[in-house]
């Protein structure tokens, strides 16, 4: 709380595109599971997230 | 009862008052009269979080005794899901607990009610909320669709004595990705193959927002577009690659059983001795951790990136250098202005729905839409 007091002055506010935390939420983890299940490489893992989250922001 | 909890009483009880009128058809007429009718109310947590949200509505109902709540608590993983689903239906809870990192799908005066009106006539009181708080709740059009009544913010959970047992402290609050990575190396020395030094995050939005930000990007631009970098997000994949490998973090088939919930998590659970978590989720875990290892003390830690070492490490070329070299280190410091951005940080809240019905897509006028009511609440 002795920080939250410190940086609240500070705090700026964060805004989403409509669905994009969770379209981001959920590509990151299904991504990085392919990854670690070693199904693609973390560059293909990439691609695919930023592919994924940018389609359905602009949808 | 403390002051401090007498006023978020107070606050829940605005908030259900209001859901009363906007969503049950045997209403009184204004604020102030006898109440009645029945409210569904829906939020996620532990169990820690649902005992204090029903004693919060057995408290509103003995104030209120025509006031009948239904109560609907979730999981947090699958009750967005369900919210979406209900949205879309027109089916929806009167009362439904948000968060506003969520919130902007719903922040739309066709589907969530704004509540300015309601705050300049004094039928809202928000006179205990700070300013900068309670506008945390207006959507991109700057209308207020929900009154916060608590924040949070993701922070690392570190279970206090396994590691003091293991001969090292605790993290201090001014480690970088340099440290994170160093100390969970070295605490995994001191462990046998039972317990692990730190939860795999790969998949985790909230440290991957401090790995973004400490970076001097961030998560989504003005304009909607994706904030950062193939790079930033293929170093952080790669963070989280090596020491999975190295057998620092759970391997894949373990990360994939874990699932969302709390109480399986394995922080909770002593397996593993970091991870990362909502502040506000300590005593959640804690109890669970009372169970699973009796006499573990779990305590939270900045994240990495948050410390104004890491503003020191931009000024020092040589420890730059090092943070570059190892290609975990930020850019700019991911200093404290960022530590309580509201996005994947910030509260849930309560949303209310007005009258109304549609159909498989959600009500784009003003009449006729479920219109959601925010009041924010501290975390899952």
């Amino acid at each position: 709380m002795t920080i939250l007091g410190d940086v609240s002055p500070h705090a700026k506010t964060e805004l989403f595109p409509a669905g994009g935390r969770t379209a981001l939420s959920s590509a990151l983890m299904s991504n990085y599971e392919a990854v670690a299940f070693g199904q693609i490489s973390t560059s293909e893992a990439a691609d695919r997230l930023i592919s994924q989250v940018e389609q359905t922001v602009q949808d | 009862m403390t002051k401090r909890t007498t006023n978020r009483l107070n606050r829940m009880s605005v908030a259900l008052i209001v859901s009363v009128l906007t969503c049950s058809t045997a209403v009184a007429p204004a604020l102030g009269n006898e109440l009645s009718g029945n409210i569904s109310f829906s939020w996620w947590g532990s169990t820690s979080r649902n005992d204090k949200i029903e004693k919060i509505v057995k408290m509103f109902e003995a104030e209120n005794p025509n006031v009948s709540i239904s109560g609907e608590p979730g999981d947090f993983g699958s009750y967005w899901d369900k919210l979406t689903v209900r949205s879309a239906s027109g089916n929806q809870p009167c009362a439904i607990t948000m968060q506003s990192r969520l919130a902007p799908q719903y922040s739309d005066p066709a589907l969530l009610l704004p509540l300015d009106d309601l705050v300049a006539s004094g039928d809202l009181d928000v006179s205990g909320i700070d300013q900068a708080i309670l506008d945390g709740g207006r959507g991109a059009d700057g209308n207020l669709y929900f009154i916060p009544h608590g924040i949070f913010y993701n922070t690392i959970i570190a279970n206090k004595t396994a590691i003091e047992a293991t001969g090292m402290t605790l993290p201090t609050a001014d480690w970088n990705w340099v440290d994170f990575d160093e100390y969970t190396r070295e605490l995994s020395t001191h462990l046998d193959g039972g317990t692990l030094a730190v939860a795999n995050n790969g998949r985790d939005i909230a440290l991957f927002s401090a790995w973004v930000y400490g970076r001097g990007e961030k998560l989504f631009n003005a304009d909607g577009s994706i904030g950062f970098s193939k790079e930033t997000l293929v170093d952080y994949f790669d963070l989280w690659e090596r020491l999975r490998q190295d057998g620092i973090t759970e391997p894949a088939d373990q990360m994939a059983e874990v699932g969302t919930t709390l109480e399986t998590s394995l922080i909770a659970q002593g397996k593993v001795l970091i991870d990362t978590k909502a502040a506000n989720q300590l005593d959640a875990i804690q109890r669970v951790l009372d169970v699973a290892v009796p006499g573990d003390q779990a305590r939270f830690v900045d994240k990495p990136g948050w410390s104004r070492r890491v503003r020191r490490c931009h000024r020092n070329q040589r420890f730059g250098d090092r943070c570059k070299l190892q290609g975990i280190g930020s850019r700019r410091h991911g200093g404290l202005d960022q530590l309580f951005h509201p996005g994947p940080g910030s509260g849930p809240s309560v949303c209310f729905r007005q009258r109304g019905r549609y159909g498989s897509q959600p009500p784009r006028g003003p009449d006729g839409g479920s219109q959601i009511l925010h009041l924010g609440s501290a975390n899952r």
